[in-house]
């Protein structure tokens, strides 16, 4: 009766080895990946890689122009504000604030979804539907007027902000959440985990989780980067991150004034912003395409 | 001979929702006993109610009438805790082995899953069992690292009925275990179910549309139709002298039992048969060669002949 | 005249990384009425032999063969595109699963007509007619009825009798029917391999019934071709294949099969072939069953030819079992 092995086994690769094997394979989501990982590296050691303080007022460099310019120079590699401070020094310390900002806000999104979104699909019944008709309203008005909406009731600032961009980005978990788990649900091994006696925390956290984390990826990697755009916002708005902080948006913002006059001290910002959300869309359609884990096979 | 399993009476009944509010009867007034360490093969088309009678035997689901006695005990007498002991004492193998395993846990969490939920044991008890189980269904201990995907659909099949050997239950109920599996592979699976019934003594309530493996492992067959019992009998008297228009029907369907039911299957009495859909009478007798007016008119009883039970007004007698 | 004639049919599957052989020098004939059973186990190469025949494979299949005829045309020599009008009218195939073939937002008697037309049918009322005549021909009650019915209002047994109308409605000298029956209803599958029988004698019409069920083929084929992981194992007429295989995999596949009034109480197991069925990326060097035969020997590590023996068909293997022996050597049929 004993089961005799006859064939070497093939080397099977983890699903980790393999999710990379199939990620590297797609270019524009390496490119993305790799901008990103320099820009968390920059952002990380701004304090070292910064030549100036980002709220240093030099009154001798006022609206100097990038180095590539002929009235340029070289110790202000892009530039200065109106005020004199450094622009490339601001933009790499705002990459903290900026990336760092949206990192918090998707931790926040992504964990009180979760927490919704199990509750919703594992509880059924009222809790559900008051759940879900919930995420509906928030959903049926626009991301960007809801978190404005927001701030002018609890007032400008940084923190508010963060909440803000959060409760926004909450409903998209929630329903990618409740909908894979529904579809676990159904599955056989579930059924199986709840013979063994499983409750429905432990179902939830043990058998279910697990195998709903691809879609949770790909949600995560959308909302960071509408977290980054919509914090950018407020900040341009003058509702979110307040001046002097170097915040991108911020930094924009300040700068609208001197748009002809000193037309860098804009686009360098933005090209900023543009790039970051880029990549980051990059990184999430290869994340998507590496981790439809159906149809892999011949 | 003690009862490892027994149901009276159990009916389940599922509302529809639309317009008219009807009521399904997935399982009407079934009763049967399984004797510990036998095998009961459960025989019937889809639709017929075998795998809502499944579910309600694991617990997955609340019968909405009628009683179920595992290990001469009655699950309704007990609540709580010690109920859900006692619903561990009935295990369950699914059809398909691909899915009833998480994708994403290795074996040893699958399987020790249960022991971590309902029992004290210790990482290394847990080990211990795991691996006497594993070398029970035939499986090499190294294997209990490694990830569901890697296995073959008979060693899948192997891994799930560990899974429901960890809590040494006293009956297992295996839904077609078999069928999502190669012809050279369901043998070695049904030798595997047939030897742990000797060895462990288990007890089997076997859910299948094959007749062959039916009578092969079976001691007792039950036949259902719509979710109510048709004709129950060992095996021989099933096989050998079936009384129910529909198990005729059934063996006669089935190329190797042909030449056992020889008569023809096909209604006769097409007007009587379409009266028939919309009675209350008869659940089989729209499809029946023997119909007649009365089983149109009313619902047959159980006749029992010593242990051998048909419901019908007609029994076949050849 | 042969009504399919295939010489070394091969399949290919090419991805980036590596060929995957999944139909390996498949030679077979079929006459004109006649049934011929393909039996096989998942992965054995069977449905992939249908869809060869009907040109249908997938755009990342590479296919090759020598020869291969149908109705005494040469296939091979036409281009793709006449190849598939050719075989469209002459040729027809079922699948398992009739809800998934049928399109479920239009009425039966739309696509039926759809599939009349397409085979020179103009006149809308005559379509209509054929299309009444057509489900008739199948055994269903009331196909005026029928006709004006989506595919989900009717049983899975219905539906694929409306398959089956559909595959006949161009009069194909040629019906590959893929395991039509294994998702229906034992009383139901028995309905349909009547009619199919009663078609291909009513009409003369060749039937290949893919399965992988022995006992089915028992009754309704002439001759049955074994396969296994790609390859023709034994062809020869069914009676021979049944009562004495040659070939020590199509023995295995009778023995594991529980036989009428064999009953565990007398402490009877069945015959087993140990392990599984090799993956098509792993399989091994040689003989294809060679890991898994009870009869495996030295010279098993070289891939044997598919040879005539006198008498029966012909066997794919070093070693057949002889004409009286009835049972394989290692088999223990008692524990």
């Amino acid at each position: 009766m004993n089961e005799v092995t006859f064939y070497k086994e093939s080397h099977i690769p983890g699903r980790l080895a393999e999710f990379w094997f199939r990620f590297q394979k797609h270019q524009t989501a390496m490119i993305g990946l790799i901008f990103l990982v320099i820009i968390a590296f920059v952002a990380l050691f701004a304090g070292v890689l910064a030549p100036h303080d980002p709220t240093f007022q030099n009154p001798e460099a006022l609206l100097l122009p990038p180095a590539w310019d002929t009235n340029g120079q070289v110790t202000y590699l892009l530039g200065t504000d109106d005020l004199g401070r450094d622009l490339f020094s601001r933009i790499i310390y705002g990459a903290r604030l900026s990336l760092g900002l949206s990192l918090v806000v998707v931790l926040i999104a992504l964990t009180l979804g979760i927490v919704i979104g199990a509750i919703a699909g594992l509880f059924r019944g009222i809790v559900e539907f008051f759940i879900l008709r919930l995420m509906d309203i928030i959903l049926a008005i626009p991301s960007l007027l809801l978190a404005i909406l927001i701030v002018a009731i609890i007032g400008p600032g940084l923190p508010n902000a963060i909440y803000a961009v959060a409760i926004v980005l909450i409903p998209h978990f929630v329903r990618i959440i409740r909908a894979s788990l529904l579809e676990e649900m159904a599955k056989d091994y579930v059924t199986a985990a709840r013979l063994d006696g499983a409750s429905k925390l432990r179902l939830f956290t043990h058998s279910i989780l697990p195998n709903i984390l691809p879609p949770i990826v790909i949600q995560t990697s959308l909302a960071f980067s509408l977290a980054l755009v919509d914090i950018a916002a407020l900040g341009f708005l003058g509702l979110g991150a307040q001046p002097p902080n170097p915040e991108w948006g911020t930094i924009l913002s300040q700068s609208r004034d001197f748009i002809q006059l000193a037309p860098w001290t804009v686009t360098i910002p933005g090209i900023a912003i543009l790039l970051t959300v880029l990549s980051i869309n990059l990184l999430g359609d290869g994340l998507r395409d590496a981790l439809d884990i159906k149809g892999s096979k011949i | 001979m003690s009862i490892a399993l027994e149901v009276k009476n159990l009916s389940k009944n599922y509302r529809l929702l639309g317009l008219k509010n009807r009521v399904i009867n997935a399982l009407d007034n079934l009763s049967f006993k399984l004797e510990k360490g036998k095998t009961l093969a459960i025989v019937g088309e889809s639709g017929s109610g075998k795998s809502t009678l499944a579910k309600q035997l694991v617990g997955i689901d609340e019968p909405t009438s009628g009683s179920i006695l595992i290990d001469e005990i009655d699950i309704s007498s007990v609540s709580g805790k010690a109920r859900k002991q006692l619903h561990r004492k009935v295990r369950m193998v699914f059809q398909n082995p691909a899915s009833s395993l998480n994708p994403n846990a290795r074996i040893d969490q699958i399987l020790t899953e249960s022991l971590r939920i309902n029992t004290n044991l210790d990482a290394n008890q847990r080990n211990e069992k795991l691996q006497r189980i594993l070398k029970q269904v035939g499986l090499q201990g190294e294997h209990y690292k490694k990830f569901p995907h890697m296995f073959s659909g008979g060693q899948q099949q192997r891994i799930a009925i560990a899974r429901a050997l960890m809590l040494d239950p006293s009956v297992i109920v295996a839904d077609e275990p078999l069928s999502a599996l190669d012809v050279s592979v369901q043998a070695q699976i049904l030798n595997l179910i047939m030897d742990l019934q000797e060895n462990i003594n288990l007890s089997i309530v076997f859910i299948s549309h094959d007749l062959g493996v039916v009578e092969h492992i079976a001691d007792h067959v039950l036949v259902m139709y719509r979710g109510q019992l048709m004709e129950y009998g060992s095996v021989a008297q099933i096989f050998d002298s079936p009384k129910h228009p529909y198990t005729r029907k059934l063996l006669a369907s089935t190329p190797s039992y042909r030449n056992r039911c020889k008569e023809s299957m096909e209604v006769v009495n097409l007007e009587l048969s379409k009266r028939a859909k919309k009675s209350n009478g008869c659940v089989f007798a729209h499809r029946c060669h023997y119909a007649q007016e009365r089983c149109v008119e009313s619902q047959p009883v159980i006749i029992h002949q010593d242990e051998h039970q048909i419901r019908c007004f007609t029994p076949v007698e050849k | 005249m042969s009504l399919l004639h295939i010489e070394n049919l091969s399949v290919d599957f090419v991805t980036s990384r590596q060929r995957l052989n999944v139909l390996d020098k498949v030679s077979l004939r079929m006459q004109a009425g006649e049934v011929l059973g393909v039996v096989g186990e998942s992965g054995s190469g069977k449905s992939m032999l249908a869809l060869a025949i009907m040109g249908i494979l997938s755009s990342r299949a590479q296919m090759t063969a020598d020869y291969l005829a149908l109705n005494g045309v040469d296939l091979m020599k036409l281009s793709l595109e006449q190849r598939r009008r050719f075989v469209a009218m002459n040729a027809s195939i079922i699948f398992q699963s009739p809800q998934n073939s049928l399109n479920p937002s239009f009425k039966i008697g739309s696509q039926l007509c759809e599939t009349i037309e397409l085979h020179g049918t103009r006149s809308s009322k005559k379509q209509k007619d054929k299309a009444i005549e057509l489900l008739d021909n199948v055994g269903i009650l009331e196909p005026e009825k029928i006709v004006s019915l989506y595919p989900h209002q009717l049983s899975g047994g219905m539906n694929q009798r409306v398959m089956i109308a559909m595959a006949i409605a161009a009069e194909p000298r040629l019906l590959i029917a893929d395991e039509p029956t294994t998702a229906l209803d034992v009383t139901i599958q028995s309905q349909i391999i009547e009619l199919l029988l009663k078609l291909n004698r009513s009409r003369e019409m060749g039937l290949m019934l893919i399965t992988h069920d022995f006992a089915l083929l028992a009754e309704s084929t002439q001759k049955v071709c074994v396969m296994y992981s790609g390859q023709i194992m034994e062809n020869a007429p069914t009676k021979k294949v049944l009562m004495q295989p040659r070939h020590p995999y199509s023995r295995a596949l009778l023995d594991s099969m529980p036989h009428v009034g064999e009953r565990h109480l007398k402490g009877q197991r069945l015959f087993s072939l140990s392990g599984s069925i090799p993956p098509i990326d792993h399989l091994p060097v040689g003989c294809r069953l060679g890991p898994r035969c009870p009869r495996a020997d030295k010279q098993c590590v070289k891939s044997p030819r598919l040879d005539r023996i006198e008498g029966h068909g012909q066997v794919r293997c070093h070693f057949p079992l002889v004409a009286n022996e009835s049972q394989l050597e290692s088999k223990s049929k008692t524990k």
